[in-house]
């Protein structure tokens, strides 16, 4: 058992380590040249690929409001959809610049709740990603126009339109759960732990250090 | 030019060497670990160099950037399944006539069962540092500081007596 009331004398043992090391700046220089061990290359290569593929449907959706503005139903779901597509834009946007502004002499706390947010990335997208469900029908109009030339809601019956109707509301029930659950926060519970998981396994240990941080901020 | 910064880098880290030493042991659990992070925060200190402001404590900077370097390095080994069990079996590192400092070696053990960031303001307490001075190197307000720090050495109580 170590004695903490002289923690302090024991700390001191450190002085005669630290006069023993001598620092060999000539591997730091080679080390200078290499590459650093802490990438975030993935991460990048994550945003930015949401950010192309939002870009380019957005501006899909977008037109196709546009050209359909008298057409109420389609002009409403393609205009809902070019709003979710615009906040998962805006999202990956953030997250490089995040990366991008990264600077290692910050403050703790500050520089790892950046790191944190980007290995979170993959989750964060997901979450973003999860509003769209309950706006399925929506995605069922525009599409069924852009390929098939068809106005479902004008063909289709009033008994399918109300099961999808009943089928929306359940989805905004499952979705406000997920959306809510799947913060770091609630890392203990399985469903949210397998999620993360499968995010990377970097991003279950930024979730843990999410946790961290808002103990450290509780106190 | 590039001389020159070069030099003032390698004084400065020279006379602050305690506080590179220091964050790389308590952040690895073998001596490769401690070497690979040693030049990982040199690494990332002399690309931060150029945005260092001279009006400020070189000490307080280094402590960001040494941290926050290992934290990282810590998180990003942790996913790679490196487990604390394996570090407990044998001694981290012995002085250079090979008597290992007993009670410290068993205190950085300790240490290392703590979570990062709580590590982080153990070890500038331990460093010496005020509370002013780790709440400027942690972003968090001083009263912070100094109530997570009672809470950590009363977990460092229970720890203690555990073993």
């Amino acid at each position: 058992m170590i004695d903490l009331d002289n923690i302090e004398s024991i700390w001191s043992k450190k002085k005669s380590l630290i006069e023993e090391t001598s620092i060999n700046f000539e591997a730091a220089k080679t080390q200078k040249t290499n590459e650093s061990k802490l990438k975030l290359k993935s991460y990048f290569w994550l945003n930015l690929f949401s950010l192309i593929t939002s870009v380019i449907f957005s501006i899909y959706t977008i037109s196709f409001a546009v050209e359909y503005y008298v057409n109420t139903p389609l002009f409403l779901s393609a205009t809902i959809i070019s709003v979710w597509l615009v906040y998962l834009m805006l999202g990956a946007i953030i997250q490089i610049k995040k990366q991008f502004s990264l600077d290692y002499s910050k403050g703790v706390i500050e520089v790892q709740q950046d790191l944190i947010s980007l290995h979170l990335s993959a989750v964060k997208l997901l979450r973003r990603s999860l509003l769209i469900i309950p706006f399925y029908f929506s995605f069922m109009l525009v599409l069924a126009k852009s390929v098939f030339g068809v106005e479902l809601y004008a063909i289709a019956d009033a008994s399918w339109l109300l099961f999808n109707l009943l089928l929306t509301m359940f989805f905004v029930v499952i979705t406000f759960y997920l959306y809510r659950r799947l913060q770091p926060k609630y890392i203990d519970s399985t469903l949210v732990k397998t999620l993360i998981n499968g995010s990377g396994s970097q991003a279950l240990e930024a979730a843990k250090n999410f946790n961290d941080i808002q103990n450290l901020h509780k106190n | 030019m590039e001389n020159f910064k070069t030099k003032e880098f390698e004084n400065l880290i020279g006379s602050h060497k305690g506080i590179l030493i220091s964050v790389s042991r308590n952040y690895s659990y073998c001596e490769e670990e401690q070497k690979d992070l040693f030049q990982e925060i040199m690494l990332q200190a002399w690309r931060s160099f150029a945005t260092y402001n001279s009006d400020f404590k070189f000490s307080t900077w280094l402590y960001r950037v040494s941290l926050n370097v290992a934290i990282s390095y810590v998180r990003k080994k942790t996913s790679e399944q490196r487990k604390l069990a394996a570090f407990e079996k044998e001694p981290v590192i012995a002085t250079e006539n090979n008597e290992p400092i007993e009670q410290f070696i068993q205190l950085e053990r300790l240490l290392k069962k703590l979570c990062p960031l709580d590590r982080a303001l153990i070890l500038m307490q331990l460093d010496g540092l005020e509370h002013g001075a780790i709440a400027d190197v942690m972003h968090i307000s001083k009263s912070n500081v100094s109530t997570r720090l009672v809470r950590i050495k009363e977990q460092l109580v229970l720890m203690n007596k555990r073993k």
